[in-house]
Formats: C-alpha cells, sequence, structure tokens
C-alpha cells in the first residue's frame, strides 16, 4: 500500500514543482495596458505588413515625419521640415540635431539610407513604395540579378549627415504621408551587425529577425522596447533619448496578447485592460452595440470587403466542381454586373456584420479620409448624362438610405440584373455553371457572407453557387495565383491617397489578382501618376475609380468600421479610418 | 529488465527519425506557403524568404535543418513568427503545457478513478448509471464547448480569473476543462478492470476472511485495478502535456498546444517538426515508463515476454 | 489533443478474454440484445436515427418550410416558439430553423460516425489479422507502423488528405457528395490503429488457445479453424471497438468544424452546429437556443452509443458476470 500511494502523492508534487518552473510573474501594472488586433507578426520593417505590427511600430520607432494626435496629417518628427523643388520631384529633407537612438548614438541620413537600401536589397511587400525613387526598382531588380547598378544613381543622397535628398521619378503629392509610414523608418545599422548572415555566393546578405527583440533592439521612438514574451505580452518604457519626451505623456505601455474576442472582452470587463484595440468582425461587439454600451467606439475604416470575380476568359484549368477550363461567364461584363445588382448589402450589415457599416457602391471607402474627393453618378443614375458627382459627405449620407436607384456605382435592383443575365445569354440563369465560391476558413463573418450571397443569388436570379472553404495560407495563394472563380477578399488603404486602391487593379500590377485588363484604366493611373497639381489629379483619378464601379471587376459589399472598448478616462485613442495610434498622446486618467 | 529498458531506448532515435521523416514529408506535400500573407508577394521577395530559411526545396530544407538538430539540438527559425526560433517557441510553451497537464491529469486521476470504483461496487444500481452519465459527458461533448461553458460561468459568477495564465487560481478552470476526457476514460476504465477484479477468486477468500469491504475495495482491489489505468495514463498523460488546443485557445493560455494545431494552418514547417518531435519524444518515454511502472507493480506481469506467446 | 483516448491504450491494456469453447453465437447475441444497458440507450439511438432520417425528404428540399438551408429574413436569431413547427427549436444566425438543421446535422454527423467506423474497422481488422497470423517481422514492423502513426500530427494528415482528394472528388461526385466521403476518410484512417491492436492481441492469444491445439490435432485446416473458431471470438470485440469508434469520430469531426476544415457551410452537422451556437456565447446576450439543442442531442446520442459499447463489452467477457460482492 506504501508503494501505491506514491502515484497519487507523486503527482501532486510534480503539480506544484511544475506550476513554479512555468513561472507567470504578476509585475506592476503598465500605466497603459491594450490588447491589440492579434499576435504581432513581425517587428522587422522589411517585412511589416499587418496592421497591429504597425500600430506598435508607430511606438518605438519614428521616420522623417510623424501624424499629429488629433487630425493624423503629417508633421515634422524625424525632420524639421523640408524644401521641394520647382519640378516638385527634389525633396530635401533637414534632419532633426536633437534626434537620438535609444542607446544614445545621433539619428542620422545614413541610417535612413541604410534602412532604405536595405527595402531594395531585401524586398518586402511595401518595396513597391519605394518606385516613386529615381532608379530605386532598377536598383531592386538588379541587384536581384547580381548586377547591381551604382548606389549613386538612385534618387536618395546625404548631402551631409543631416540632410536627406530625395529625388522621385514623378511629383507625389502625398509624400509626407509616405514618410510616416514605417517602411521609411530609419534603422540602426550598428546593433544590427550581430545579426547579419550572409545570403549565397554573391555578397548578398540578410539580418536574422531577432535584431527586433530586446535587449538587442534599438529603436529611435517614443518608447522603448524592453520586454517581449512570446505570446504573452510586450512592454514598452518610455524612451529617456527621445527628443520630444516632454510630450510623452505615460510611462509604460504593456500590450496583452490575446487572440480570442471574448476572452479579449472578459479582461477588459474585469478590468485587467484599458483598451481594446480591434473587436471588429465579431459578434460580440453587434451585441454590445446592441445594447447600447457607451464604451463602444464605432468609426469608419479605411478598407472596404468586397467580392473579387476573376475576370480571365477562361476558368483556370484544375479549378474543381466540374468547371475547370471551361469559358468563363464573368469575363462578360453584364454577368458581372447582374451579379452586383442582386446582392442586397443592406440585409448584410443590417443581419450578419450589424455594426453600422456603410453598404458599398464603390471600391473606394468615402469615410472622411479623402474629403476632396468626389464620386461620380453611375451608370444609372439619370444625373450621369449631366455629369452629376457627390461629395465624399453627401455620398456617406446616401448610402444610409435605402438602397436607391441613382447615385454612384450599381444600385440594388434584381429586376434589371435578371435582364442583363438573360441579354448575356442565362436566361432565368439556365445553363450558368456552378461556380465555386471561396472564402478564407479564419474568418467567421466571411463564412456568413458566402452564405447568405449564396442564397440571394439562388432567389433573385436563380444561380448557383458552390461554397468552398479554404484555410489562410492555401487562400491567398491560390487568390494570388488566379486560382478560383469568386472569392471573398478585402482591402485596407496604406496610405491616404486614392491610389493605394487604384494602383491595385492596373494591368501590370502583381496585386490584380482578378485578372481585370482595361487600358483605358491603366491610362487614366499614368495620368494621374504624373499630374502635380492635387485638384486635377483628383479630377483624372475619379474616373478611373468609376471605370471600376461601373464594370465590377470586384463587388463591393460594405465598407469596414473599427471597433473598439475603452472608458471615458482613456486618452489618445480615438478611432481612425487608417487604425494608426499615436501613442505618443495616449494616457489614462486614474 | 534492464536489457528491455535499453533495447527500447535505443530504439528511440530510430522511431523520431522515422517520425520525423514522414511529418517532413506531408508537411512539404501540403500546398500553401507559409510566407503569404495580406498581399500578393513579389516573386523576388518569396525567393528572398525562401533562401533565408533553407526552404527552397526539399533537398536544402533537409541537408541543413537534420544536421543542425543533430549537432546543436537547434531546430532553426519559425516560419510564421520570424523573430523567434523554435526552441525559443517550445521552451517558452512547453513549462506551461507541462504544468496544465498535470493539473489535469491529477484531476483526472482522482475523481475517475473514484467515480470508477463507486460505479463498479454499486453496480447496476443508480450510482453507477449516474456517476458514469456524469463523466459520459466529458466525453460526448466537443471540448470547444465545454471549455466555452466553462470560461462563462468563471466570467459570471467572477469566482476565478478568466484566462491568461500566471496565477495558481488561473490554472483550475482550464485543468478541469482539460481533465473531463481523461476523467471519463479512466472512470470507465477502472470499472471495468474493478469488476474483473472483484470477481476474481483471491478478493472473494479476502472477503469470506472476514475483511471489510472498504479495506477490500480500496485496499485490495485498487492496487490490481489500477493496472489498465495506469498503462492508459502513459500516451494520455503524453498528449495531454503537450497541450489541448481548444482548451489554451479559450482560456488564452500560451501553451503548446495551440502551436501543434496553428503550425499545420500556417505551414510553418520548422515549427510543425519541432513541436511533432516534442511530442513523439514524450509519447515514448512516457509509454516506456508505464511499462517499466506496470511490472514494478506486479510483479507477476514479465515485460519482456511475447504477448500471446 | 484530439485523438480519441480510447486508442491510445497500448497493447498493455488486455481485451476481453476469449471463450474455452466454440462459441454459441445466437447465445451471445441474445444475451446482449437483452441486457438493460444495450436496450435502453439503443432504443434511443434509434428513436433519434428514425427521426432524423424519415425527415430528410423535408430537410433536403429547397421549397418545404424545414429546408436546411432556408434563410428567413426576418428570423434571424429568434428564440424558440409553439408555432410553426420549425420554430421550435428557434431560429439561427441567418434566420435559419434549427430544427431542421439539427435533424439534418444529425444524419451528416451519424453517418460520419459509422463510415469512420466501417472504415476502421476494414483497415483494423485487416491489419491486425494479418499481424496477428504472420507473426514475426511482419507483425514487428506492423506495430512499428502503427507506433509512428501514434506519433504523427493528426490534424496534418486530415488536412492534407482533405487538400489532396478533395479537389480531384468534386470533378466525379459534386462537392457536398466530395466533402463527405473525404471527411469519412480522413477520420477512418486515423480512427484504425486501436483496432488493429486489439484484433491482433486477440488472435495471438486464440492462436495459443488449447483448444486451437486440438483442432489442428484433429487434422482440420487453417481456413476452416479461422473460420469457424477465431473469427466468431473475434467478433465481439470487433463490434465493442467499432461502437466505440463511431462516438470519437463524431467528436473528431466537431474538432474539424470548429477549426474550419469540417463539413463545408451550408451543410449542418452538430458538430458545426455546436461551434456556431459557442461562437455566439457571450455574457452580453445568450442565444442558448443555438448551443443548446445541437449538444443536447449530441451528448444524447454519443451517451447512449457508449453505453452500448460498455454494455457489449460486458456481455463479451463472462468474467465480469461474477463481479458481485
Amino acid at each position: 500500500m506504501r508503494s501505491f500511494i506514491i502515484i497519487p502523492l507523486g503527482l501532486v508534487a510534480l503539480v506544484v514543482g511544475a506550476a513554479v518552473w512555468s513561472g507567470g510573474g504578476v509585475e506592476r501594472r503598465a500605466d497603459f495596458t491594450f490588447i491589440n488586433r492579434g499576435d504581432i507578426y513581425t517587428l522587422d520593417l522589411n517585412q511589416m505588413s499587418y496592421l497591429q505590427d504597425f500600430r506598435l511600430t508607430y511606438g518605438i520607432r519614428e521616420g522623417l515625419y510623424g501624424l499629429d494626435p488629433h487630425t493624423y496629417r503629417p508633421i515634422p518628427a524625424g525632420a524639421t521640415g523640408y524644401d521641394l523643388s520647382d519640378d516638385k520631384r527634389v525633396w530635401t529633407f533637414h534632419l532633426r540635431p536633437q534626434c537620438r537612438w535609444s542607446n544614445g548614438d545621433p539619428v542620422t541620413a545614413g541610417d535612413y539610407v541604410f534602412s532604405w537600401r536595405r527595402m531594395l536589397e531585401e524586398p518586402g511587400e511595401y518595396t513597391y513604395l519605394f518606385y516613386y525613387v529615381r532608379n530605386a526598382e532598377k536598383y531592386e531588380k538588379s541587384y536581384a540579378a547580381n548586377d547591381p547598378i551604382d548606389w549613386k544613381t538612385v534618387g536618395i543622397e546625404t548631402p551631409d549627415p543631416l540632410t536627406l535628398r530625395v529625388t522621385l521619378t514623378d511629383p507625389v503629392t502625398y509624400l509626407l504621408d509616405l514618410m510616416a509610414f514605417p517602411p521609411f523608418y530609419p534603422r540602426h545599422e550598428k546593433s544590427m551587425e550581430p545579426f547579419k548572415v550572409p545570403q549565397g555566393p554573391n555578397g548578398h546578405y540578410s539580418y536574422r529577425n531577432e535584431y527586433t527583440r530586446p535587449p538587442a533592439v534599438v529603436t529611435n521612438g517614443p518608447f522603448e522596447l524592453t520586454r517581449w514574451d512570446f505570446k504573452r505580452r510586450l512592454v514598452l518604457r518610455k524612451s529617456d533619448t527621445y527628443w520630444d519626451k516632454a510630450n510623452v505623456r505615460t510611462n509604460s505601455i504593456e500590450m496583452v496578447v490575446n487572440d480570442n474576442p471574448l476572452s479579449q472582452f472578459l479582461q477588459y470587463e474585469a478590468g485587467e485592460v484599458d483598451w481594446l484595440a480591434d473587436l471588429s468582425g465579431t459578434d460580440l461587439a453587434a451585441e454590445l452595440k446592441d445594447k447600447g454600451r457607451k464604451d463602444l467606439r464605432v468609426s469608419p475604416a479605411f478598407g472596404t470587403a468586397f467580392l473579387t470575380l476573376l475576370c480571365s476568359d477562361r476558368m483556370p484549368d484544375d479549378l474543381g466542381g466540374g468547371v475547370g477550363g471551361i469559358k468563363n461567364p464573368l469575363a462578360d461584363m453584364r454577368v458581372r454586373q447582374a451579379l452586383a445588382m442582386s446582392i442586397d448589402k443592406n440585409f448584410i450589415v443590417d443581419n450578419v456584420t450589424r455594426m453600422g457599416e456603410l453598404p458599398a457602391r464603390t471600391y473606394l471607402p468615402p469615410d472622411g479620409t479623402l474629403p476632396l474627393f468626389t464620386f461620380l453618378a453611375g451608370p444609372y443614375d439619370p444625373g450621369r448624362e449631366a455629369g452629376k458627382r457627390y461629395t465624399d459627405s453627401e455620398f456617406r449620407k446616401l448610402l444610409t438610405s435605402p438602397p436607391a436607384a441613382a447615385g454612384p456605382g450599381l444600385p440594388y435592383d434584381p429586376a434589371a440584373a435578371r435582364k442583363l443575365l438573360a441579354d448575356a445569354g442565362y436566361p432565368g440563369g439556365k445553363g450558368f455553371p456552378a461556380l465555386p465560391i471561396c472564402y478564407n476558413t479564419d474568418s467567421v463573418a466571411r463564412a456568413k457572407l458566402v452564405q447568405v450571397v449564396k442564397n440571394q443569388w439562388a432567389q433573385q436570379l436563380n444561380v448557383n453557387v458552390e461554397i468552398v472553404p479554404i484555410e489562410g495560407k492555401v487562400f491567398r495563394e491560390r487568390v494570388s495565383k488566379k486560382d478560383y472563380a469568386i472569392a471573398t477578399v478585402a482591402w485596407y488603404g496604406d496610405y491616404p491617397d486614392v491610389a493605394t486602391f487604384t494602383d491595385k487593379y492596373l494591368s501590370t500590377s502583381l496585386q490584380n489578382d482578378c485578372n481585370w485588363v482595361n487600358l483605358k484604366f491603366d491610362a487614366l493611373c499614368a495620368q494621374g501618376a504624373k499630374e502635380g497639381d492635387a485638384e486635377k489629379r483628383m479630377r483624372i483619378l475619379e474616373r478611373a475609380e468609376d471605370l471600376i464601379d461601373t464594370e465590377v471587376p470586384i463587388i463591393p459589399v460594405y465598407h469596414y468600421v473599427n471597433v473598439s472598448l475603452n472608458k471615458d478616462n482613456v486618452h489618445g485613442v480615438e478611432a481612425n479610418p487608417r487604425q494608426i495610434t499615436v501613442f505618443k498622446g495616449v494616457y489614462v486618467d486614474k | 529488465m534492464h536489457k528491455v529498458i535499453l533495447y527500447r531506448l535505443l530504439q528511440f532515435p530510430l522511431v523520431l527519425a522515422v517520425i520525423y521523416l514522414l511529418t517532413f514529408l506531408l508537411a512539404w506535400v501540403a500546398p500553401g506557403n507559409p510566407f503569404v500573407n495580406e498581399r500578393t508577394l513579389d516573386p523576388l521577395v518569396v525567393e528572398s524568404l525562401q533562401k533565408r530559411f533553407h526552404a527552397e526545396s526539399a533537398a536544402k530544407f533537409l541537408a541543413y535543418y537534420p544536421y543542425n538538430i543533430l549537432l546543436h539540438g537547434d531546430f532553426g527559425p519559425s516560419m510564421q513568427y520570424k523573430e523567434w526560433t523554435v526552441n525559443d517557441i517550445i521552451k517558452s510553451a512547453l513549462p506551461i503545457s507541462v504544468t496544465l497537464g498535470l493539473v489535469a491529469v491529477t484531476i483526472a486521476v482522482f475523481v475517475g478513478v473514484f467515480v470508477g470504483t463507486l460505479a463498479a461496487v454499486r453496480r447496476g444500481g443508480v450510482l453507477d448509471w449516474s456517476s458514469l452519465s456524469i463523466t459520459l459527458v466529458g466525453i460526448s461533448l466537443p471540448s470547444f464547448v465545454t471549455a466555452a461553458v466553462l470560461l462563462m460561468l468563471a466570467a459570471a459568477t467572477r469566482a476565478l480569473p478568466v484566462g491568461g495564465w500566471g496565477t495558481l487560481s488561473g490554472m483550475i478552470l482550464p485543468g478541469f476543462a482539460l481533465s473531463l476526457a481523461p476523467m471519463a476514460y479512466i472512470a470507465r476504465l477502472t470499472r471495468v478492470s474493478m469488476l474483473d477484479v472483484l470477481g476474481s477468486d483471491y478478493i472473494r477468500t479476502a472477503r469470506a476472511k472476514g475483511l471489510s469491504k472498504r479495506v477490500v475495495v480500496w485496499k485490495h482491489c485498487l492496487r490490481n485495478a489500477f493496472l489498465p489505468v495506469l498503462s492508459y495514463l502513459g500516451p494520455a498523460a503524453a498528449t495531454t502535456l503537450t497541450g489541448s488546443f481548444v482548451v489554451e485557445k479559450v482560456f488564452n493560455i500560451p501553451g503548446l498546444g495551440q502551436h501543434f494545431v496553428n503550425s499545420v494552418l500556417n505551414r510553418d514547417r520548422t515549427l510543425i517538426l519541432g513541436v511533432v518531435m516534442v511530442e513523439s519524444a514524450f509519447l515514448l518515454s512516457f509509454n516506456l515508463l508505464v511499462d517499466v511502472a506496470y511490472s514494478w507493480l506486479d510483479p507477476r506481469i514479465d515485460i519482456t515476454a511475447k504477448v500471446g506467446g | 489533443m484530439t485523438y480519441a483516448i480510447e486508442q491510445l491504450a497500448p497493447a498493455a491494456l488486455r481485451p476481453p478474454e476469449p471463450r474455452e469453447a466454440p462459441v454459441e453465437l445466437p447465445g451471445v447475441w441474445g444475451q446482449a440484445l437483452r441486457s438493460r444497458r444495450v436496450i435502453v440507450p439503443g432504443a434511443i439511438l434509434l428513436a433519434v436515427f428514425l427521426l432524423c432520417s424519415l425527415t430528410l425528404p423535408m430537410t433536403l428540399r429547397p421549397s418545404s418550410a424545414f429546408y436546411y438551408d432556408k434563410q428567413n429574413n426576418n428570423a434571424v436569431r429568434q428564440a424558440p416558439k409553439i408555432r410553426p413547427v420549425e420554430a421550435w427549436l428557434g431560429y439561427d444566425v441567418l434566420g435559419r430553423s434549427i430544427l431542421a438543421r439539427s435533424l439534418l446535422g444529425g444524419m451528416i454527423s451519424m453517418a460520419v460516425g459509422v463510415a469512420a467506423a466501417a472504415i476502421s474497422v476494414v483497415l483494423g481488422v485487416g491489419v491486425g489479422l494479418l499481424a496477428g497470423y504472420r507473426g514475426g517481422w511482419v507483425d514487428s514492423l506492423l506495430m512499428r507502423v502503427v507506433d509512428i502513426l501514434y506519433g504523427l500530427p493528426y490534424i496534418l494528415l486530415v488536412i492534407l488528405f482533405k487538400i489532396a482528394f478533395e479537389g480531384p472528388l468534386t470533378r466525379w461526385l459534386g462537392s457536398a457528395q466530395a466533402n463527405l466521403v473525404v471527411l469519412f476518410a480522413a477520420i477512418g484512417l486515423v480512427s484504425w490503429l486501436t483496432m488493429s491492436r486489439v484484433v491482433r492481441g486477440q488472435v495471438l492469444q486464440l492462436r495459443g488457445q488449447p483448444f486451437i491445439e486440438a483442432c489442428r490435432a484433429m487434422g482440420l485446416n487453417e481456413s476452416r479453424i479461422f473460420l469457424r473458431h477465431i473469427l466468431p471470438n473475434l467478433v465481439g470485440p470487433i463490434t465493442v471497438y467499432a461502437t466505440l469508434i463511431v462516438p470519437s469520430a463524431i467528436l473528431q469531426e466537431s474538432f474539424l468544424s470548429f477549426l474550419g476544415v469540417g463539413v463545408n457551410p451550408p451543410m449542418p452537422s452538430w458538430g458545426s452546429l455546436a461551434s456556431d451556437g459557442v461562437a455566439q456565447l457571450s455574457p452580453v446576450k445568450f442565444y442558448w437556443w443555438t448551443l443548446l439543442f445541437p449538444c443536447a442531442l449530441l451528448v444524447v446520442t454519443l451517451v447512449c452509443l457508449n453505453f452500448i459499447g460498455d454494455g457489449l463489452r460486458d456481455v463479451f467477457d463472462p468474467k465480469r458476470e461474477a463481479a458481485k460482492i
């Protein structure tokens, strides 16, 4: 019996021992605790692409320009100002002499050049933004081909350590917003040196991502990253070397990692966190809104959810469901328009997403980010002939009323849709193949959207589609390889300009995953890129946007909203369409 | 005896190597690119990432990683969590999963054995049916349902922390949620083997000799009836220790279980291999431990003999 | 971990002892069917099955009010009501009747369970027989293979299998059917491991029994021995474990639905309904009917199956009869 009792006693002893071993350590609570949109993917500027990564980077790093905490317009940060040449192509930035890295070294123009050159030599998702710079793309491609052109011919120069001269191929009116965007931030070469790894015999090299982790990481922003416990938390501490530290209102910030919306909410309710940065896409948010929670903050986001339709002539050969290789019905614009006009988007935003999103008729969101932009009247708007336009705010108001016939883009009109479908050769939906509609299984909202759309098309047009759930990585690969028929996707704007949306559908763009080729669209975008005057440029790009909204290679469904939770005593986390948080101005009234 | 243990230990590397190769093959063949994010990537970008991770081709992968593992015990960087190496991830997650698993196994053993014994002793009665039904709910409801319901209970009663890891009280609820499935199996096993033992001759003798029922059941029967539970405990403990995806996801616990599933969904090949190796190592060692404990508990059992003769 | 934990018991767990004398099958089965442990759950199970299958014509016909994908725009998230009949269990997030979806979901879940069990039986018995009869290196090799398969990540196998085969199959069978077939096969392929161990153990034990020696001495040939003496003794354990595989397969399907790689929407299964119900769970407003009813059905069915399995196991092992103290 004695020997037998060892088992339960042993178990208990092991439990206690393991509990001690696994640690956990409850420290003093930070001044400001929040839960980000998800876990951090990477803090390496080269590879960054997720919103939550950018949000954190705004707190620990800084570029030539920063963003005003209230208007989110660019304000001088790492630079004190700039000079612009007459042809608007040469920008000379004057660096602020007081800027320091977290280890005390001064921030020099060389740090910017190092970081930008890294973006070209080891391309990342946002390297394409550097193509505005003269010869940057040529340098990148030639470097990859092991025959790099002379770096001096690239339009990035440093006449002295505190001056940075950037020469562009064409004028870019929104360059300051780009300078405020993390891919353009500087990096500290010396501290990254220990992480350098050669990449093959041709002299290429890379840096192991561990350089972004404490204690080795060196940054120049208002906060320093002092601690990163994988999958648990990141801790930021106010930087002593920051030039504007007098205006940094919090001493310590903790980002708690929590992927589960329910668990996030429970932590917030228990008072463990001050701010839930992103609850969008969850049913929980909708329930909170219905209950009238005062601490729920909902505001428009600079992004659109839409269905992308493959516009190639034939379906991909290995597409399943018996439709591989057939003639593509979606290549006909009338079919696409019919599909677009038979989706009741109001039902979707009222019952599926329920957060007061705007049902979408255009690709570009009218959320106030581009107040100068006007939308042209759509093909079924009687005012189209007269050149009627809708301002950003007029359009927003129009979208909150029932789906009227007049307005930009296509209206909700099942009768007209049926006629269009018949004209295209599928009267009453007869003969229309059962196309697969794919969605990403990571998102619950998309699963519901797809089921509603399938139902609506079946009821209104007698068109049947097959629902195909595909998991995340495979889904993105297939969409980018154009191996789909219909898919639910989304797009967010990276910087406050039309180009971040329209550039996607250039026939030469890598991001054009629906294979829509419209030479008039390409010409308009090219013309807009060359236009130096902001107003004239808007007029050109408005016509480009109208082409997308009329020919519907993509069917916009709704415009996203930002949803966050915080009590009134938290300041500085006001929502803005691009989900930027200026941590400098964040503080909690205890 | 010692020869057998040695023999089994020597087999470990071979079995682990085969598991490694098979897992690698499966992970490699699965379509999907670990480096794809929300935007379509330039082929140059993908190429440079693949080069960095030695993942351009199966041959290059196999040429680099196993060598590193054997020589330095280094599984390489994670393809999904680029700032972290697989070793970092396992080192941070394993202690948590182990603790959680131990809590779950302890609860499961205590409650399961108790319920199973009662059910066997009062066979056919109301207690038999009802106690078994309660534990069976643990394996009749999907684990995400029980975990979510328990989380809501915790939130509603505000008695226990609602997730995360760090406090002792934060281990109770997830541990309990994780213990439900093994608890049910242990109860069933205990019941079955207790019935076995209760019907044997020496027990009848003991009762005839006048020993009280309680002593006979708890002291003599249980010791022998526990053996099948023990042999089930081995692999069950191994898999419970290396974490349960659902419990960790619902209670937001940074353990190893989430990596089992997420690494596959992310096609993070290096992490898949690291995590599978850890789990297999646990499984093999626990099986061996259990077999040794088995023969130690019951000297009549000779694990060196072939089954069936 | 989502392996059915039953499968993890190594060979040291003794399967039920075989009978000494040649078996009279009707006697044992008669006893099984008379045992209270089998009858009551069996009746409940039969009732559920009949309910789900007899309503199939209604749940699959698009024009019927019971159609599983009928999205009523004005009944979104509505609580249960007395009238009409399809509102008895309430409506889900898209306005579909939970009653209709639970009935069809039941058919699909039970189909998954039975199909997976069937595949497991075929594979497990085949491998177990081969290992037990051949012995020697074949036995060692097969058992090592089983050990290794235990070590592989289950999710990886299922996902791979789905991806590899679902595409090609849709070309012949149509999307929904291909999805189900692949699901059957994927779950069945990971459930046969314990069955093979059990069968192998039984065969090895039986072969060493004195009465088998006696048959050989009498001159009976191997196949006759197998058919008349060994196979009947295998039927019991096989049935027991097959009955126990069904609930574990249903749970595995629900886990896959939770991950999003189970049955394709809008097709329901109890697991996907439970998963949707859990997604609705929040302290703010609790749509209890979306979670309670599918889970209740699931629990009742699985508990019955487990009891039947236990009851059968009791019957096939005579020693248990004597355990009364």
